[in-house]
């Protein structure tokens, strides 16, 4: 006779044991099987210490299980408490090897041969029982491991880290002060791994700490090492511990036995699953990572939920009251499902995600009705968000100097993305065109669905493409007549540094740069000579164009990661002999930009002279990364009498903590960069903020919200240019008026102003806000007594430089 | 439309002296001829003064003038708010200039030993260190950029700090007495200034002597002994040739530092004697009244 239960729970992680908890709270007869000998085995064998995090953060916790970011050990003992106080029925050492559907319940059977009967059956199994494994000959070889423990276990070894994932890149820099390293990668570079892995291990690699091979893969395993394969042939590798880290998978032949469906042959494929996490076989349910939600929470909210319903007392999904939220303004009354099936059917965009992709997404939205007339962006504002018109039309304002010339955009398309995605102010105002609901979803959700859903990037490419190259080309004409234009375009990607056009070319192409920035230059007497600085939305390359045969006259370099727009010549000649119209606008367009570039280089052409000076100024602040910034701290030091009243400004302004350091700073052709938030057209520091809590405010300046900041550091890592600090911001008292005035002439030195107040001190990220905290006036710049100080957007101090500086 | 564009309509590094073309130059040339015109065409009975009706009137324009140029001090620590500071040191500096005539006329060009006179005295000592000031503020940043050539602060005391380790470790290899001197030579503290070397210069040019001598005794105490072969009186010959020069740098960095910044030393101090002198000269005059 087989045991019977109600509820069976395979998998005993956060998911599992929510599950199991909540039914031992509502008295259901239940079994949790596990199948190592301890509970929730993935965050057991996390690395020791490791701080785990809670989020997302705006995501209430349901059910039994307390849990709120810390270290592994502290959440693992009060998990083991919850499993003990709610009496769980757990059963350890139970792989189960077969799940049956029998007439109206499953059958389970161990590996130890034993079986249990349930009427529901929960899996909560996560991908980590399902790591990849290597498969070349010698795998099986017993220094061959599939994760590390305590990297404090290993000193002085040789190390290989097959996979350059996450998982791979930090345990490879956990391992590489104390031991020898080197990464096998399978990609040609790191971008797989979030940025602030990749920058680590970058600086690991530069510095010598990490060897990497990109491009290559392992051949087979040996006692002594491992044979790889690489682009210049095979390499032997000695090593005496091999990690590889190669990312888990769906146990699919196991979920396929048990009757469950997969939607396509991808072997990372989830199983399907209804909005009540059932799969295609009625009673067998899944939740956490193994039906896409890979986050602690979710899992645990979604087992108490799921156990919840089964008792008879349901209860809304954790985030019902979050979207209720966001659907009240634009659907009041009207159920979070029912808003859900909308978007999908209005929103194009919205249409190929999953349920789970879609409720997550619209988490970020926010969901707004315009009336005719209304204003949804203006022109010059700063970006940060797409906005999709499930209902109604706008027209777009692309020159107010004729505002009768619109852009009609209809039902079911999208505006902004221009803006959104080169981090750029707007370039039109935008209104209701009629009584329209609209869809705004933010720059991080944006993100996020590119990298996870493909038709999502493409439609953002393929709409971006068309729209830059009607504004550009023949903004006054219908786009029909574009067509064969566009359809000649294609969207290439240039690293910073890549050259896009070399000089004495000759080939007949025009290009638009969509984002990212570049600069013109000509080799003079062995230097490179910067005549020009293109943002994003120029036009280049149309010399080359309008003569077959003529050399490129300059060399076009992306001074930062850009996306540029490659039309081929000849489309664009057959198309424009056809309509005589159109030619007449392209031609004022490329005239336009040819007075522009002309006009820079017989001002720069010199490199001696104040041109020549103003040359290598912008050299060097495109050097530092200027480029990219949306408004920049510069300082004359042929005036600045480093008095630090700018910084002295700053502490005033920001409870006195100076965001800016002149000694820090970089500083060559008498102008010092002090070191100070450039608030970036894509910012760094936004990518990876667990809490989200730096945004882009609608004037432009990068902020960082000081209430949700958790001080986790990863904004500070993130940023190339150093410009945030972590800083213990406990109370500061401005030291008195005496000690201040001595202070300016240093015969005092302030002492450190902190106010011990007993608390303890918390870290937080801080960095320049334009003073938008206080007043909105940059406090530095006006504090300047001798006008050395500039803050500054790039393209206009370029523009200075060229013309203003030497009238 | 936003700050950001504002930004740009902002003077681009345009010198204080030049604040919007010169606005308040023109504006203090203006006030200070009107004030000498006024002076010229009055017809006191006795000697001009500070006590006729034209002497009273300048007395007070100069009296609200000096309180106004001391609210610079306070206002120039007030942080924040759309103000620019830049104008208003421009301002500063031209009134403070009319000032000194509107004050002399004031006081008919005489002076005697009584605290009036102080008074004018004082006033004329803030001028000219302010005169002083605002040549700093316009000779000395250039001069400071060029000498440092990109360098830090920071990066230049890390510089000496290597040099310094290198002398000494290359000292270890000859004999005691020069050992000791180019030890002596490098001694802590030799980069440490004191405001004596401001006006006379004089520690530094005895580090200097040192360094110089030093240099000199290693090569030609080396010269004497055959045992040492160029190949190894070089390098430390090298090395603290590269000291004594970026001595020098260091040396010329703090000094147009200090001169940049240090003259407040005196005009503030002196700002404050001259108010309590104005306050003095001020309840005198009309006590005698």
């Amino acid at each position: 006779m087989t045991p019977q239960f109600s509820i069976a729970i395979v998998g005993s992680g956060p998911g599992g044991l929510s599950a199991a908890a909540t039914a031992a709270r509502y008295g259901l007869s239940h079994v949790l099987l596990e199948r190592t000998d301890h509970l929730c085995d993935t965050v057991y064998r996390y690395q020791k210490g490791k701080k785990v995090m809670a989020h997302p953060m705006r995501l209430p916790l349901l059910g039994e299980m307390p849990f709120e970011q810390g270290a592994r050990e502290t959440i693992l003992a009060n998990w083991q408490r919850v499993a003990v106080e709610h009496a769980v029925n757990v059963r350890l050492a139970s792989e189960v090897n077969s799940i049956a559907k029998t007439d109206d319940d499953f059958t389970v059977t161990m590996a130890d041969g034993a079986a249990i009967s349930a009427a529901h059956v929960i899996l909560a199994i996560g991908l980590q029982g399902n790591i990849r494994r290597l498969t070349v000959p010698g795998a099986e070889k017993p220094h061959v491991k599939y994760q590390l423990d305590d990297p404090d276990d290993y000193r002085d070894k040789r190390i290989v880290v097959i996979g350059a994932g996450d998982a791979g890149l930090e345990n490879a820099l956990a391992l590489c002060g104390n031991n020898d390293v080197s990464v096998v990668n399978r990609q040609p570079d790191l971008s797989r791994a979030k940025p602030a892995n990749v920058s680590d291990t970058d600086r690991a690699i530069r510095s010598g700490r990490i060897r990497a091979f990109h491009n290559a893969s392992p051949l087979r395993i040996d006692d002594e090492g491992v044979t790889i394969d690489t682009p210049n042939g095979e390499v032997r590798l000695p090593a005496d511990i091999i990690i590889a880290r190669l990312g888990a998978i769906p146990p699919r032949k196991f979920l396929e036995s048990c009757g469950i469906k997969f939607p396509s042959k991808d072997p990372a494929a989830i199983p399907e699953l209804s909005e009540s996490y059932e799969s295609n076989v009625p009673g067998l349910y899944i939740i956490g990572a193994l039906g896409g939600y890979t986050l602690i929470k979710q899992a645990i909210n979604q087992g108490h939920e799921l156990v919840r319903r089964l008792a008879g007392d349901p209860t809304p999904p954790a985030d019902a009251p979050l979207l209720q939220n966001v659907c009240a303004d634009a659907f009041p009354g009207k159920p979070v499902n029912l808003v859900l099936q909308y978007l999908r059917d209005h929103v194009p965009i919205l249409a190929g995600l999953t349920s789970l992709q879609l409720r997550e997404t619209l988490l970020d939205c926010t969901l707004a009705r315009f009336g005719k007339g209304d204003t949804v962006f203006s022109r010059g504002d700063y970006t940060s968000s797409l906005w999709n018109i499930a209902e109604g039309a706008v027209s777009v304002e692309l020159d107010p100097a004729r505002p009768d010339n619109v852009i009609e955009v209809g039902a079911g398309e999208f505006v902004g993305e221009l803006g959104l995605l080169s981090g750029r102010r707007r370039n039109a105002t935008v209104t209701a065109a009629a009584p329209s609901i609209m869809v705004e979803i933010p720059l991080r959700a944006v993100r996020r669905l590119q990298t996870s859903v493909a038709e999502v990037q493409q439609e953002l490419d393929r709409v971006a493409v068309r729209r830059l190259i009607h504004t550009t080309l023949g903004p006054d004409r219908p786009i029909a007549e574009l067509e064969d234009i566009i359809a000649g375009a294609t969207l290439r990607t240039y690293r910073a540094g890549a050259c896009i056009i070399k000089e004495g070319e000759t080939i007949a192409a025009l290009y638009i740069l969509r984002s990212g920035s570049a600069t013109v230059a000509r080799s003079e007497a062995g230097r490179e000579n910067v005549l020009n600085f293109l943002g994003a939305g120029s036009l280049f390359g149309e010399r080359g164009f309008l003569d077959d045969h003529a050399v490129r006259a300059a060399t076009i370099t992306a001074t930062v990661a850009s996306d540029v727009i490659c039309i081929d010549a000849a489309p664009v000649r057959d198309t424009l002999a056809r309509t005589p119209a159109l030619r007449a606008a392209f031609s004022r367009a490329v005239q336009t930009q040819l007075a522009q570039s002309l006009r820079a280089t017989v001002t720069q052409t010199q490199s001696t002279g104040p041109a020549g000076k103003a040359a290598a100024i912008s050299d060097f602040l495109l050097s530092k990364g200027v480029g990219e910034a949306t408004n920049v701290f510069i300082i004359d030091e042929t005036i600045c009498t480093r008095c630090g009243n700018c910084e002295q400004a700053c502490a005033a302004t920001h409870g006195g903590i100076s965001r800016v350091s002149r000694e820090l700073g970089a500083s060559a052709e008498q102008i010092l960069i002090p070191l100070a938030c450039r608030h970036c057209e894509t910012p760094h520091c936004m990518a990876n903020c667990p809490v989200d809590a730096i945004s882009r405010t609608p004037t432009g300046e990068v902020i960082i919200n000081q209430q949700t900041c958790i001080g986790c550091e990863k904004c500070a890592e993130d940023c190339p240019y150093d410009v945030i600090s972590m800083v213990d911001i406990g109370a500061r008292k401005r030291p008195n008026w005496l000690v201040r005035m001595l202070a300016t002439v240093g015969l005092a030195r302030p002492a450190d102003a902190r106010i011990d107040t007993g608390a303890e001190h918390e870290k937080k990220a801080l960095k320049c806000d334009l003073c938008s905290s206080a007043g909105g006036i940059p406090a530095c710049v006006t504090a300047c007594p001798t006008g050395a100080a500039v803050r500054i957007a790039p393209e206009a101090y370029m523009t200075w430089l060229r013309e203003g500086s030497n009238p | 439309m936003t700050r950001f564009s504002s930004a740009a309509a902002l003077p681009i590094h345009r010198s204080f002296l030049v604040w919007r073309n010169g606005i308040y130059a023109k504006a203090a040339l203006l006030l200070t001829a009107s004030c000498i015109l006024l002076y010229a065409l009055q017809h006191p009975t006795g000697p001009a003064n500070g006590g006729t009706a034209v002497g009273y009137f300048l007395g007070t324009l100069a009296a609200i003038l000096v309180l106004w140029l001391a609210w610079f001090g306070i206002r120039r620590r007030r942080y924040g708010g759309a103000g620019q500071l830049e104008g208003l040191l421009s301002a500063h500096v031209y009134f403070g200039i009319a000032l000194m005539i509107v004050a002399t006329l004031h006081a008919g060009f005489r002076l005697h030993w009584n605290v009036h006179s102080l008074t004018l005295v004082l006033l004329s000592l803030v001028v000219a260190s302010g005169m002083f000031g605002s040549y700093a503020f316009w000779r000395y940043p250039q001069l400071m950029t060029q000498n440092r050539a990109s360098a830090t602060l920071t990066s230049m005391t890390a510089e000496l700090a290597t040099l310094d380790l290198r002398c000494r470790q290359l000292a270890l290899l000859f004999p005691d007495d020069i050992m000791s001197l180019v030890h002596e030579t490098v001694a802590p503290g030799t980069a440490h200034f004191g405001m004596a070397d401001l006006v006379w210069g004089r520690r530094h040019n005895q580090v200097h002597r040192n360094n110089l001598a030093a240099i000199a005794r290693v090569q030609t105490q080396l010269a004497d002994r055959q045992a040492a072969t160029p190949s190894e009186v070089l390098p430390l010959v090298q090395s603290l040739t590269q000291r004594l020069i970026l001595m020098e740098r260091m040396y010329r960095d703090w000094r147009y530092r200090a001169l940049m910044l240090q003259w407040r030393a005196i005009h503030v101090p002196l700002t404050i004697g001259l108010i309590v002198a104005l306050a003095i000269h001020v309840i005198v005059v009309f006590y005698d009244w």
